[in-house]
């Protein structure tokens, strides 16, 4: 009893100094990895070979082998060329320029990180739009809450997908054929949901199409040969995910496959690659898996699980709908990834008890997922991307996120709610 | 020989609400490639470098960039926005200004001056003593000492 109040106080602070950014997210897991460690060791109820076991490695490998894969593309200019490509291609209108960037934005997001594609395509976008002469603030928010939304798609797109699709042993088809479809649909609504809010930005005339039309494209890539030898390791490491659940590979061994072949084809400096990599995150992920470890070692959160299991016997639409929404609220209260990690034991308990089938995990997917946009700081891409917005002509706002980010994350929450009641999920 | 053997004693300076276009007369006037800039009993609160002019006129957004910028020759609007400079006259020396000044104090030996400044990539050093300033050394006092009085005492 005594472990269960202290491993969930260690939790809740832990969650609770995450939200609150005061002090720095890796010294906070940290610190409560090691309590939980030592408390569970004191208490008897959890020990240290358990919390080795809860360090979830084929997530850690994904995340691993993903990084590299995005730091050495981020070093071609693969993405500063598409994006310069498309604001000529857009011929400076702003709704077609958001449009494009913003769709090309979730479909790189489903590829890499969201966290990857933000920080190469934002400040790209602020350029583009200074050179136009118009406002940058809808294309930013376009990009920024489609990266998030993309992400949801695939089984490498977001770190919570990574986490769910270990922990349910999905393979990466089973996210094509679940998420794929509502993501599409969820983009395309969320554009003229944000064109129709940010109307008066959109109407805008380029004042200087022309410097825009002379910019040559091609010069954004700094060596077309290493570009060439980058995709075809990313072509090839998509191809195992199409065929990883055929050929019994799990997907941190495709993702450090793909990694070492990108490494071997264009002999980067690894140091440098290395560099890029972002260990705290890493750092993250590994200690958040110890204290979480600790959690459920308890049993508190099977037990938890084990008492809302009656409102699924009285209407299980009802506790999905249910389960999408408290996952969105607290997804975008406490970061999408902290949550999924907590969320992990509740649902293998609720499956072990024969609460419904696969779908509960889609349903935590789109509700982490889609929810991450309700709030600014429900996912490091949008933190970083407003961080960036703060540097430009039109930072964005607590205001801003909420009148357009916050009614997206609404709309696309009351249609997954729709579309469970349909019984589609 | 130490840092106060080499400086020059009479350091021009301004304090945090100078306009920028006076920052600027003075750089024309005396020809310092740096003013530091203190408070009214001369502590030293930052420096001022044409560096820290240039970065004003770049969108804050630019360190982002990378080398994404390079191959761009014409910036459209952001050129003309650039050209009319509308708002820089609002800026003082306190918005500008490099806030950790590389310093060292007045008794420091001449290798410990020169280890630094090449350590910080800066060209002058501001010399105090318990953070008040006393004077500056730049890379031409180093080497008029070196090759102007021989050897070093």
């Amino acid at each position: 009893m005594l472990g269960t109040i202290i491993a969930s106080i260690i939790v809740l602070a832990t969650l609770y100094l995450i939200a609150t950014e005061k002090v720095d997210k890796v010294i906070v897991v940290s610190t409560g990895a090691l309590l939980m460690i030592i408390s569970g060791t004191i208490l008897g109820f959890y020990s240290q070979k358990q919390a080795l076991a809860a360090i979830d490695f084929n997530t850690l490998g994904l995340l691993f082998g993903m990084m590299v894969i995005a730091s050495i593309l981020k070093k071609t200019g693969f993405f500063t060329y598409i994006a310069i490509s498309i604001a000529k291609f857009s011929k400076g209108m702003p709704w077609l320029l958001m449009a494009l960037m913003g769709i090309s934005t979730a479909f790189f997001s489903m590829l890499v990180d969201n966290v990857t594609t933000i920080v190469i395509v934002v400040p790209i976008t602020i350029l583009i739009c200074d050179i136009l002469g118009i406002m940058p603030l809808p294309i930013l928010m376009a990009e920024i809450l489609l990266s998030i939304i993309g992400g949801v798609a695939t089984l490498v797109g977001d770190p919570p997908n990574m986490l769910i699709g270990s922990a349910a042993g999905f393979s990466f088809n089973d996210f094509l054929k679940n998420l794929f479809p509502v993501t599409i649909v969820t983009i395309f609504y969320s554009l003229f949901i944000l064109k129709f809010i940010h109307r008066k930005h959109l109407s805008e005339k380029p004042r200087n199409f022309q410097a825009v039309l002379n910019i040559d494209a091609r010069r954004a890539i700094k060596d077309r040969l290493g570009m060439t030898k980058c995709l075809i390791a990313l072509l090839v490491t998509f191809t195992l995910f199409f065929l990883h659940d055929r050929m019994r590979l799990y997907p941190s061994f495709i993702a450090l496959i793909g990694a070492g072949l990108a490494f071997l084809l264009l002999r980067p400096d690894p140091e440098e690659i290395f560099r890029d990599v972002e260990w705290p995150v890493l750092a993250f992920f590994t200690c958040f898996f110890v204290i979480v470890g600790g959690l459920q070692a308890t049993g508190v959160l099977s037990y938890i699980a084990t008492k809302t299991v009656f409102l699924a016997e009285i209407d299980i639409r009802l506790y999905k709908v249910a389960l999408l929404w408290v996952t969105a609220v607290f997804s975008s209260m406490l970061g999408a990834v902290p949550f999924t990690m907590v969320m992990l034991p509740v649902m293998k308990t609720l499956l072990a008890l024969g609460v419904s089938g696969d779908s509960l995990w889609w349903i935590l997917a789109l509700g982490v997922g889609f929810g991450a946009n309700g709030l600014p700081v429900g996912h490091a891409a949008s933190i970083l991307g407003i961080s960036i917005s703060k540097k430009s002509r039109s930072p964005i706002t607590m205001k801003v996120w909420l009148s357009s980010a916050t009614v997206v994350t609404i709309v696309s929450l009351v249609v997954v709610s729709f579309l469970i009641a349909a019984g589609l999920f | 020989m130490k840092a106060r053997d080499v400086m020059s004693k009479d350091v021009v300076s301004v304090s945090t609400s100078t306009p920028m276009r006076e920052i600027y007369n003075v750089f024309k006037k005396t020809r310092y490639g740096g003013i530091p800039v203190v408070d009214k009993d001369k502590k030293i609160l930052g420096m001022i470098t044409k560096t820290e002019i240039l970065a004003v006129f770049l969108p804050d957004y630019f360190d982002m960039l990378g080398e994404n910028i390079v191959f761009i020759d014409d910036f459209g609007t952001l050129d003309e926005d650039f050209e009319s400079m509308p708002s820089f006259e609002l800026f003082v020396a306190e918005d500008i200004m490099r806030k950790s000044a590389v310093t060292v104090e007045e008794n420091a030996s001449l290798l410990k001056v020169v280890a630094v400044m090449q350590k910080y990539k800066v060209r002058r050093i501001l010399v105090a003593r318990d953070g008040v300033l006393q004077g500056i050394v730049t890379r031409s006092d180093i080497c008029k000492t070196f090759f102007e009085n021989g050897e070093l005492k």
